[in-house]
């Protein structure tokens, strides 16, 4: 059988044959138009995602506490100064505008700013105060209005960012005022409203005034350009990438309208760097460069902003003021040749200050050990995408003049510590943690001897032996038990050997090296005796100290031996806080936050972390325990902490120091506040310190000058005061040598009664010997 | 002479008022200064004190009002964030843990009920009695869990 087709088949081969030429041609030419064609629709469908789609990746914003104002609020004038200047508060004459404070003569009149917090939206307000001591004694409005309370703006303290560090704060074109929007314009693409994303006649614009200048004074590309240059790509510079971008560009403009791409462009812009964190758009810029919202900006102050544009490192106003001037200035006439400002506010403008904040003030004041808490705290409940992207605004508990002292005393305690012990320089570290009572919130973290350094966080991560600080948690534990312990109760401080669980013996002996035969329970604690505490702790069973402990709120597993009794138990300084706190709340636990709320982007609440509470302990005992660490101050081993603060201001504490003095630490609190520090070597190494010499002058540092009131050591009912013979732990009477008025659990004082050796009073001695 | 016969009343007056802040029979003696204390400062008696009444501020007393206006009008979530903001100003009013035991009690958390509660007791010895008789019942109201 013959094949049917075979000339149809020649024939086609013919064909082929005689067009492969031009076919071939024809193919290359479709391919090459598919392949543009797809190329096309891929970049389309690239500038439409991501223009359409979440355009930032917006950090979480972190704000202090804001600053509550009310009458007998503890507050000093200098604090309170100190809170304005980080809110970035301009002195003035008189008050204009949201911002301003004027202060004459120890009066201040502050116009605060409008700002929506979780639970409301604070109003601007006109206020008067004044103050004095240490207390804001008088609030007023000047508008009027009865007031008895009111919220200044939180500061911003910093972000939670992507690795990228971009930051922004978005606005709407709307918001945008209309004279930067149009120098902007008329500065960096007169065509704007015209060209379709690319403007030939710019280009040979730019050329022709380059050329003329000798320099490049103007580019060619539109703001449509720059956008896209910023917005999708990469800062190669190449001719293929120059097609890309006018290609976007035409696409941009085809599907979206000046005013979207406007809007986009201000709030993409690179404007200029604060250490890590780079700054975009003008909103956030006009914060950075002025400590002013954009509204508030005048002519010399958006011309600087539009000159940044071009290149905002190299028109540094604060590293290269004189070429920043020079630019600004440069704007200022192409303003003015524009018609935006008249000749002589152009004169006006040239040559004056730039305006910009002072050096010191550019920064966000940076805390990152802090924020390192509010980063952990949040993460049990947000994404860490969420955190990085999606614009949340986060209320914390930092109060910025209490982190400020707590870093002053920490940084310089150290340096004069080292010179005095002969120590190396900078090798000394510390670290500390200030709260508020009563409520659990954390006012201050300070990681380490550099506050502003992100490295390692030894407040929160750095678990250290606490030495003595345990001891209160043994005391407690047995105050608990009235009918067998009181605080006159006599306890053996001689030398004691334990037995461990594997039979290793335990032979604790007090840092003094003496013993001191029996002592009463009140003073074993307030002068930190090891042997007795051990011998204590024994009788007591270990297992039922460490529950006390727990219940104090140490949540890590301690070991159970021996050793943990005289603090061999490591915990971090954020840890030590959360115990002592719970002693220096009545004996109620408060899980210690960092964190009051979170908003979202538009700023709708997403969660709050309100205060709990749980009373773990009676408040009798809690009250005789809390006059035996006053004891520790007045009498004991904290007694150096009254040569700096007065005596007037009840306080209690405790004093800690390890084997070898490796460890310096102290704990305590007023009625107000309490504070942990802990002082040591990275390579826990050996130090001259001790609780009392190292870390109690940090404490002492950060309570002098400190707005605080003294603790509010009231008397439980069940609660009853006698003399007690210091001697013996029997009664005795108010006139007897050695008689001391000790607190006790109703019907646990004791029933004998010591021989009284009579002793006259001092001052009516003195007074007799007057007549 | 004449000068230390004028300056005894005024030491007088002095240590009068030093004293006044306890009854007598509640004032320790000092006791002797240790041997080894000398260079320290003699040591302070420690006291019992008393915190000063909550009731006395102003704006406490404007935080506590806008709490019961949330609480009449149902709204548990801003009575608890209003009471909380009061009780940063004065931690012991016993009043504020009422409202926030009963902000509580109304979303039928009882344990924090319960918890404020028993708070707003431990502080209630300065507070209006209606404010203790409220706490008590609202404590037998939860009842213990």
């Amino acid at each position: 059988m013959k094949f049917p087709y075979p000339r149809r088949r020649r024939s086609r081969r013919r064909r082929r044959r005689g067009r492969s030429g031009p076919a071939w041609y024809w193919k290359l030419v479709g391919g090459v138009c598919v392949a543009l064609i797809i190329g096309l629709i891929y970049v389309d469908y690239l500038v439409r995602s991501k223009f359409d789609g979440k355009k930032w990746a917006l950090p979480a914003r972190v704000y202090a506490r804001p600053l509550e104002l009310y009458e007998g609020l503890p507050l000093s004038a200098a604090d309170f100064e100190f809170e304005l200047a980080g809110l970035g508060y301009r002195r003035s004459d008189r008050l204009r505008r949201p911002g301003d404070m004027v202060e004459r003569g120890g009066r201040y009149e502050v116009f605060s700013r409008s700002f929506q917090f979780w639970d409301r939206l604070e109003p601007a307000r006109r206020l008067s105060l004044q103050f004095s001591g240490q207390r804001l004694t008088h609030l007023g409005s000047l508008d009027g209005e009865a007031l008895t309370l009111a919220r200044l703006d939180p500061q911003l303290i910093g972000g939670i960012f992507t690795a990228h560090m971009e930051d922004r704060e978005l606005i709407r074109l709307a918001q945008l005022p209309a004279l930067l929007g149009e120098a902007l314009i008329a500065v960096e693409d007169r065509a704007f409203l015209d060209h379709n994303g690319v403007s030939l006649k710019a280009v040979a614009r730019a050329a022709w005034v380059n050329l003329r200048a000798g320099r490049v004074v103007q580019g060619g590309s539109t703001l449509t350009q720059q956008l896209v240059k910023n917005f999708y790509l990469s800062h190669e510079r190449s001719l293929s990438r120059k097609v890309v971008e006018a290609l976007m560009s035409l696409l941009l403009e085809l599907h979206y309208s000046k005013a979207e791409i406007l809007e986009t462009y201000v709030n993409e812009v690179y404007l200029g760097q604060s250490g890590p964190r780079a700054i975009h758009g003008f909103a956030l810029a006009a914060q950075h460069y002025f400590g002013k919202s954009l509204d508030e900006l005048a002519a010399p102050q958006i011309a600087l902003l539009v000159g940044l544009v071009k290149g905002a490192s190299y028109y540094n106003p604060w590293r290269y003021p004189e070429r920043a001037r020079q630019r600004r200035d440069l704007v200022l006439g192409l303003m003015a040749e524009a018609g935006l400002i008249s000749a002589e506010q152009r004169e006006a403008a040239v040559g004056s200050g730039l305006g910009v904040v002072p050096p010191e003030l550019r920064r966000l004041r940076d805390h990152p050990s802090f924020i390192d808490l509010v980063k952990r705290q949040l993460r049990r409940d947000y994404r860490a995408e969420d955190l990085q992207a999606a614009g949340l605004q986060v209320f914390t508990t930092l109060a910025p003049s209490l982190q400020h002292r707590v870093e002053q005393a920490l940084q310089q305690r150290i340096a004069r510590l080292e010179r005095d012990h002969g120590m190396a320089a900078d090798t000394l570290q510390g670290a500390a943690v200030l709260t508020s009572v009563g409520d659990g919130e954390v006012t201050a973290v300070v990681g380490g001897r550099n506050p502003h350094f992100a490295g390692f966080n030894r407040a929160l991560d750095a678990r250290r032996p606490v030495g003595s600080l345990i001891k209160p948690a043994i005391y407690l534990n047995a105050l608990l038990q009235p009918q067998q312990y009181t605080l006159a109760s006599r306890l053996s401080d001689t030398a004691v050997t334990v037995s461990g669980a594997d039979g290793e013996l335990w032979q604790p002996r007090n840092f003094s090296e003496q013993d001191h035969g029996e002592v009463l329970l009140l003073e074993a604690l307030s002068k930190s005796y090891n042997q007795s505490t051990a011998r204590l702790g024994m009788q007591l069973g270990l297992a039922e100290v460490l529950e006390t402990v727990a219940k104090l709120g140490v949540q890590q597993r301690l070991p159970q031996v021996p050793a943990v009794l005289l603090g061999a138990a490591e915990l971090s300084a954020l840890d030590v806080a959360t115990m002592y706190h719970t002693i220096a709340a009545d004996g109620v636990y408060t899980p210690l936050r960092a964190v009051r709320a979170v908003l979202d982007a538009q700023g709708q609440p997403l969660s709050r972390y309100p205060l709990q509470v749980e009373q773990r302990f009676s408040s009798e005992s809690i009250h005789l325990l809390q006059y035996a660490m006053q004891a520790v101050l007045r009498s004991g081993t904290g007694r150096p902490v009254y040569r700096q603060l007065p005596q007037a201001l009840a306080l209690a504490g405790k004093t800690g120091t390890t084997n070898d003095q490796r460890d310096s630490w102290f704990a305590g609190f007023s009625g107000d506040h309490l504070g942990v520090v802990w002082l040591g070597l990275d390579d826990n190494g050996k130090t001259p310190l001790t609780g009392a010499t190292g870390a109690a002058g940090v404490w002492a540092d950060i309570y002098t000058g400190l707005a605080t009131r003294p603790l509010a050591f009231e008397k439980p009912a069940a609660v009853s005061y006698h003399w007690i013979d210091t001697g013996s732990g029997l009664l005795s009477g108010e006139n007897c040598q050695g008689a001391q008025w000790i607190p006790f659990i109703e019907g646990s004082q004791p029933a004998q009664r010591s021989p009284c050796r009579y002793m006259e009073n001092p001052v009516l001695r003195w007074f007799k010997r007057l007549w | 002479m004449v000068a230390m016969r004028l300056l005894v009343p005024v030491c007088l007056a002095l240590i009068c008022h030093g004293c006044g802040t306890l009854p007598a029979a509640e004032r320790p003696a000092a006791p002797a200064p240790a041997e080894s204390d000398r260079a320290a400062p003699p040591p302070v008696p420690i006291v019992p004190g008393r915190a000063e009444p909550a009731a006395e501020s102003p704006a406490l007393r404007g935080v506590i009002e806008e709490c019961w206006a949330h609480i009449d009008a149902a709204r548990w979530g801003e009575a608890i964030v209003s009471a909380e903001r009061g009780l940063r100003i004065e931690r012991r009013s016993a009043e504020l843990y009422l409202v926030l035991a009963r902000a509580y009690s109304a979303v039928e958390n009882f344990d924090q009920a319960r918890a404020f509660a028993r708070q707003g007791l431990r502080y209630g010895d300065r507070a209006p009695a209606a404010v203790t008789r409220q706490l008590h019942s609202l404590l037998e109201a939860v009842g213990e869990p």
